[in-house]
């Protein structure tokens, strides 16, 4: 038997969009490749203007879930945000950062900074510091403008829905583009990834502090203290 | 504190492994829509889905671009859903063969009037349509809306993103279209001007008028793969 029905329903409902249907709950990142768009584009439109792109995906998907970045090979990058302990983990460390460049200047930013590295990733870290040197050599902040060159220190740290290799290709990304120091903090492994240039990476195993020297003289954070116990108290 | 060997090969490593998308996600780029107008031209932007279909293939998605700049990927179909999909397609082309038009799969490019770049399961261009298109070439996508299309649902669509492509379709000028879903032995048929119909649980879904004498066994070729399945 077929049963025939006409629904006014089903026409307004099509048209609705809500905001729970755009939220995406991802398992891990995805990776979109949109090189073609990019070779598109090149030499019409300036690198200043590709940055614009990221200031209008901030705002237009807002409240879906998830960040986006870009490499300079075309792979856009779509990230599920940190949840409330990975939101935590980084708020601890950019504190302890503030607080020392009070005495020690410089600028330090969160994961909310928009970056255009050398060599065309607008990728970011969690945490990311310009030495004096570098806020000197850039234009006035404004909330528009990426930051172009490469901080000095960046950190990372890991969460949940994140795997290890592309956080390592990442950092070794900063490094390739001029960062002097870089952490890549894994809480749940309980271990830190020291990067300098031209060093092979440092492991260090569940340490309770990490330097900042050279680079960041007289910054110690206690990782395990504010970030590795986080993961204890969630047990996630 | 420990040395760990250089991770020499790692920015090598295939960056996609394999990922299931748990269900379609939308990114609204339309800033980049914003930043070539008047500097692409409308074929310019179609090669972007040529040139995107190859560097992510392998990756397990489909991409499709609405006119309101929503980027949509899509997990692929899984076995089910692509032999409801070559079920449709071969009747739908049987059908083509002793009377006329052109019928398309999934793989069809596609821009429509409004500027989206989106693709139905299952197309059919009426023998005017083809007419008035360049001659197929590969890299050329369809630039009219068929007359006909049809979506089936996947488990990993939810309704409404469904909805919406239906009513896309027959805004932008398709005479009819199916959105059969498996999950509720369901039918959707769209027509122009005319609430859409749902036939609950039917034998056959008809073509008429504009795929006149096509008849569709749905529950049989369709629903009952689902059955089998239990997914």
């Amino acid at each position: 038997m077929t049963a025939v029905a006409t629904a006014a329903s089903v026409k307004a409902d099509a048209l609705l969009v809500n905001d729970d249907e755009l939220y995406c709950d991802l398992p891990h990142p995805v990776w979109v490749n949109i090189r073609p768009i990019l070779e598109s584009v090149a030499g019409k439109l300036t690198d200043e203007e590709i940055d614009q792109w990221f200031v209008g995906f901030h705002d237009l998907n807002e409240g879906r879930g998830f960040t986006l970045e870009l490499t300079a090979e075309g792979e856009l990058i779509i990230s599920p945000m940190v949840n409330r302990g990975g939101g935590r983990a980084e708020f601890r460390l950019l504190t302890a950062m503030g607080n020392w460049e009070e005495e020690h200047g410089g600028e330090a930013y969160g994961a909310d900074a928009n970056m255009r590295l050398p060599d065309g990733s607008r990728i970011r870290p969690d945490a990311l510091w310009l030495s004096p040197e570098q806020v000197g050599a850039l234009p006035p902040v404004s909330d528009d403008k990426a930051i172009t060159v490469c901080p000095a220190f960046v950190a990372e740290i890991m969460s949940g829905t994140d795997r290890l290799p592309p956080l390592q290709r990442k950092m070794e990304r900063y490094m390739a583009n001029g960062a002097q120091l870089g952490w890549l903090i894994d809480p749940r492994r309980r271990r830190v990834y020291v990067y300098r240039p031209d060093t092979e990476v440092a492991i260090v195993e569940d340490p309770e502090t990490i330097s900042g020297e050279p680079v960041l003289p007289g910054f110690v954070f206690e990782v395990r203290r504010r970030i590795f116990a986080l993961h204890d108290a969630t047990g996630g | 504190m420990a040395t760990a060997p250089t991770i020499k090969d790692s920015v090598t490593v295939a960056e996609n492994d394999e990922f299931l998308l748990p269900h379609p996600l939308s990114i609204n780029i339309r800033p980049i829509l914003e930043s070539v107008a008047g500097k692409l031209t409308e074929e310019e932007i179609d090669q972007w889905f040529v040139g995107l279909d190859k560097v992510n293939e392998e990756r397990g998605f489909c991409l499709e671009l609405t006119a309101e700049g929503e980027l949509v990927i899509s997990p692929m179909v899984n076995r089910a859903g692509l032999t409801a999909e070559s079920r449709l397609f071969g009747t739908l082309f049987i059908w083509v063969e002793s009377n006329h038009g052109e019928a398309h799969g999934a793989n069809a490019n596609m821009r429509l009037p409004d500027g989206s770049r989106i693709h139905p399961d299952a197309l059919w261009l009426s023998p005017e349509q083809v007419d008035a298109q360049p001659p197929i070439a590969d890299d050329q996508p369809i630039t009219v809306c068929p007359a006909f299309v049809a979506e089936i649902r996947s488990g990993t669509d939810t309704l409404p993103p469904l909805l919406r492509k239906m009513e896309r379709y027959i805004a932008n000028g398709a005479q009819l279209g199916w959105l059969i879903d498996p999950y509720r032995r369901r039918v959707y048929v769209y027509r122009p001007g005319v609430e859409v119909e749902i036939l609950e649980d039917p034998e056959t879904v008809s073509g008429e008028p504009v795929l006149p004498g096509f008849v569709f066994e749905v529950r049989r070729r369709i629903f009952a793969l689902h059955d089998a399945t239990g997914g």
